[in-house]
């Protein structure tokens, strides 16, 4: 009867206690789906979010399911916490950041010294860690925000989700995430690479259809002085004249969805200090294995070459240089079969040489190299002391790709 | 008194030790950077002998270590063990109640969920070591199946190249913390303590050990191979505690498979401790109840958790030499007992049953896995 009573008193008092308090109605929150960061006319750091109104009643353009519309809302600040300060006391429903998409980051905020604090701001502070993926564009966040639109009967949500996942597979654009970056920013293995975008112009018909539109941010990107378009990109059968090898915001092309993903930022020490084009994105990303299979125009035919196993780096660590040779093993799927693999072999063999200098330029070293020159020290600050990123950019680079043909 | 049955005490030991050896690396030892699980193994290879005294005693004995637990000395030996365990419990309680309050209930009080802790563990304790093993066999299964969700689901985001530089921060960084780490797996003396005595293959200290390093080990590398190790980021728990749980890639669904493993984790953790520490007091104690010592031990961690005692320098010095002061005494008394002895044959297969009844009658009823009719 004691124990009775004692586990009934117990009980009881479970009931007034963690958990019960009051509810958190949907319609209270507001769940930022893409974060923007800007900096202002003015120097200051100015963000932007795009939430969804719930029941809001939008047109029908802007509308996804479900009846919702998107909303932009901004603020700006000193830096990013005063400027998502403000911004969160002035919604009219409470900021919620912790489910948030994608983080948008002007090509300018992203290559100024702040950007890294910029970062660890978002995750130690706010908490964003759940698979957000980071983009930088080369012009305005605010435009970027705005030209993102559901696709029909889908949710802005699932929208970025779903088209960041086809980009990734095709490889036009690297895998990250704003936990990955941060940690790749604190850690003592390679550098991190960002996702390039840009927003295009309404209409760009009526250009040449080789890449040559100029660009919203009214030049060609270049890559610390180099330029990048078409550098190197040389191979047989003259220059690549592609879509792939071009950058954001110049893509020949048109459709609703004014936002174009391609190529890569690369970062430096939590900075960004370059770019790479489509072209060599995809053999970065074969290389740091997330895609082991991408298309390619050779000789008039949009061939598939597959990766057959991992990449093979081997590294010669020695005191005072580096020496690194590249294996890849390619299989190539033409459409018809008159086509000469050898041709082919030294394009990727030269694209894969151009990737490696343009890293090595913009002194970044964003192919994983590092975590496989750190199983030969024992401690971390062994592995530091051999200074790896300076090695690398000093480096001499064989690159050996040999292609055959596939079978279906 | 009622004795914790071997596979109870087995599956008891291998959740509280390896969720106490995992927190303690992966939350409060951020300096240990990737090679934690080699801390990990290492202090599992310190608690060694100390598990091989204890399944010394075992063989020795023959029966329930509580009731050799008379003299003076026990006594006291076994007061000190109760207030190491009730140390482990203050500890849990706190960071169990960080940990909740931080990721689901940021809007309740702390104490609040303390109180709700401290029902938990009276609830569960108060029916008896026996439930509080049961539940914990029940724990291994469903606490296995969520992180074998979790690591199937992230297996090809595991990067074994997180591992390297393989000493991490190097030896010297790795030792330091050795004797802490290794006090902390004393625990085992509580849980071999509670025990019926019996030495069978279902529960021996230096095996238990070996599964805790598999698993502490195993895991700490696995949760590396998910993130970069990271320098001169923010050395709080909080960080470590969302780095543990959402590593950039975790969808949330997995999150909460994740949450559901650690908090079933702390939950066996915390029972183990007020069992361990209740028993630890009646054997301290003898005319205490059963209820009395698991109340008193309950509203005393609840009063040291309120006042921050658990976290006196003092007390975190004597945790430190934790270790020693466990494992001599042991030694001592299986040194002890084998000079005794020396010349005698071991304890007489009667008076040590082994797994194997040899009651032939009761054979075909122990494989169909039936209990004996009890005349």
């Amino acid at each position: 009867m004691k124990k009775a009573l004692a586990a009934t008193f117990l009980l009881l008092l479970c009931l007034g206690l963690g958990g019960c308090g009051l509810t958190q109605q949907p319609e209270h929150q507001a769940y930022v789906i893409t974060l923007g960061i800007d900096r202002a006319q003015n120097g200051q750091v100015e963000v932007w979010v795009q939430v969804p109104s719930i029941g809001g009643g939008g047109s029908s353009e802007d509308s996804g399911s479900g009846g919702s519309k998107y909303e932009m809302f901004s603020a700006q600040g000193a830096d990013l916490s005063d400027a998502l300060d403000l911004l969160a006391a002035t919604l009219p429903s409470r900021l919620q950041l912790t489910l948030t998409k994608s983080v948008v980051v002007a090509e300018a905020v992203a290559r100024s010294q702040d950007f890294k604090h910029i970062l660890d701001d978002l995750v130690l502070s706010y908490h964003i860690y759940d698979s957000a993926a980071v983009i930088v564009t080369r012009g305005t966040a605010r435009d970027f925000l705005a030209a993102q639109k559901p696709s029909i009967g889908i949710r802005l949500s699932t929208s970025v989700m779903a088209a960041l996942e086809q980009f990734r597979q095709s490889g036009y654009i690297p895998y990250n995430t704003l936990y990955d970056l941060f940690s790749a920013n604190h850690s003592i293995y390679s550098d991190p690479v960002l996702i390039l975008a840009d927003t295009g112009p309404e209409d760009t018909q009526g250009q040449d259809g080789q890449g040559q539109a100029p660009a919203s941010a009214g030049e060609p990107p270049s890559l610390d002085g180099q330029t990048a378009r078409n550098g190197g990109g040389t191979g047989e059968d003259g220059p690549v004249s592609t879509a792939q090898d071009a950058y954001p915001g110049t893509l020949p092309r048109t459709g609703p969805n004014l936002n174009q993903y391609m190529g890569c930022a690369l970062m430096r020490d939590g900075q960004m200090v370059g770019t790479l084009d489509g072209v060599s994105s995809r053999w970065l990303c074969v290389l740091r294995g997330e895609v082991d299979s991408v298309s390619y125009l050779a000789q008039g035919q949009a061939l598939e070459l597959r990766a057959q196993g991992a990449p093979q780096a081997h590294l010669e660590l020695g005191e005072q240089s580096l020496e690194i040779q590249i294996e890849l093993a390619l299989r190539a799927y033409p459409p018809r079969r008159n086509i000469d693999l050898e041709q082919v072999r030294r394009r990727v063999t030269q694209d894969i040489t151009r990737l490696f200098a343009q890293c090595q330029q913009a002194g970044v070293e964003p192919l994983n190299l590092a975590q496989r020159a750190a199983l030969g020290f024992p401690t971390v600050d062994s592995f530091t002391a051999y200074a790896f990123r300076e090695k690398f950019c000093q480096a001499a680079v064989d690159v050996s790709v040999t292609v055959e043909l596939g079978q279906e | 008194m009622d004795y914790l049955p071997q596979r109870s005490a087995a599956a008891l030991g291998l959740i509280a030790l390896s969720t106490r050896l995992f927190f303690a690396i992966a939350i409060d030892l951020p300096q240990l950077l990737n090679a934690g699980w080699l801390c990990a193994l290492a202090a599992c290879a310190l608690t060694l002998p100390l598990a091989l005294c204890l399944g010394f005693l075992q063989q020795r004995w023959a029966a329930p270590p509580a009731s050799k637990c008379t003299g003076i000395p026990a006594r006291i030996f076994c007061g000190a063990l109760c207030l190491f365990s009730l140390h482990d419990l203050c500890c849990v309680m706190r960071f169990f109640t960080l940990s909740a309050s931080h990721t689901l209930l940021e809007d309740v009080r702390p104490w609040l969920l303390t109180l709700l802790l401290a029902a938990c563990a009276l609830l569960g304790c108060l029916a008896g070591v026996r439930a509080v093993g049961g539940a914990a066999r029940v724990g291994l299964w469903v606490i296995g199946l969520m992180l074998a969700i979790t690591v199937l689901v992230q297996l090809t985001a595991l990067n074994p190249g997180w591992l390297a530089p393989l000493l991490g921060p190097g030896l010297p960084v790795l030792a330091r913390p050795l004797p802490h780490l290794a006090g902390l797996m004393t625990g085992l003396t509580g849980l071999w303590l509670m025990g019926d005595g019996k030495a069978g293959k279902a529960f021996s200290p230096p095996a238990l050990v070996g599964y805790i390093a598999l698993a502490a080990g195993g895991l700490l590398a696995l949760w590396s191979m998910l993130a970069p190790m990271m320098t001169g980021v923010p050395d709080t728990r909080l960080f470590y505690f969302d780095r543990l749980l959402t590593n950039g890639r975790v969808t949330a669904s997995l999150q909460l498979v994740l949450l559901l493993a650690w908090y079933g984790g702390m939950l066996t953790m915390m029972s183990f401790s007020t069992v361990c520490s209740a028993r630890l007091l009646t054997l301290t104690v003898p005319p205490l109840p059963w209820p009395w010592a698991v109340c008193l031990c309950v509203l005393g961690a609840l009063g040291a958790t309120a006042l921050s005692l658990a976290d006196r320098q003092v007390i975190q010095w004597i945790n430190l030499v934790r270790w020693v002061l466990v494992t001599l005494p042991i030694l001592g008394a299986s040194l002890f007992l084998a000079m005794r002895r020396k010349g005698e044959s071991p304890a007489r297969p009667e008076a040590n049953p082994s797994p194997v009844s040899p009651d032939p009658a009761a054979e075909p009823a122990r494989l169909a896995g039936k209990r004996r009719p009890v005349p």
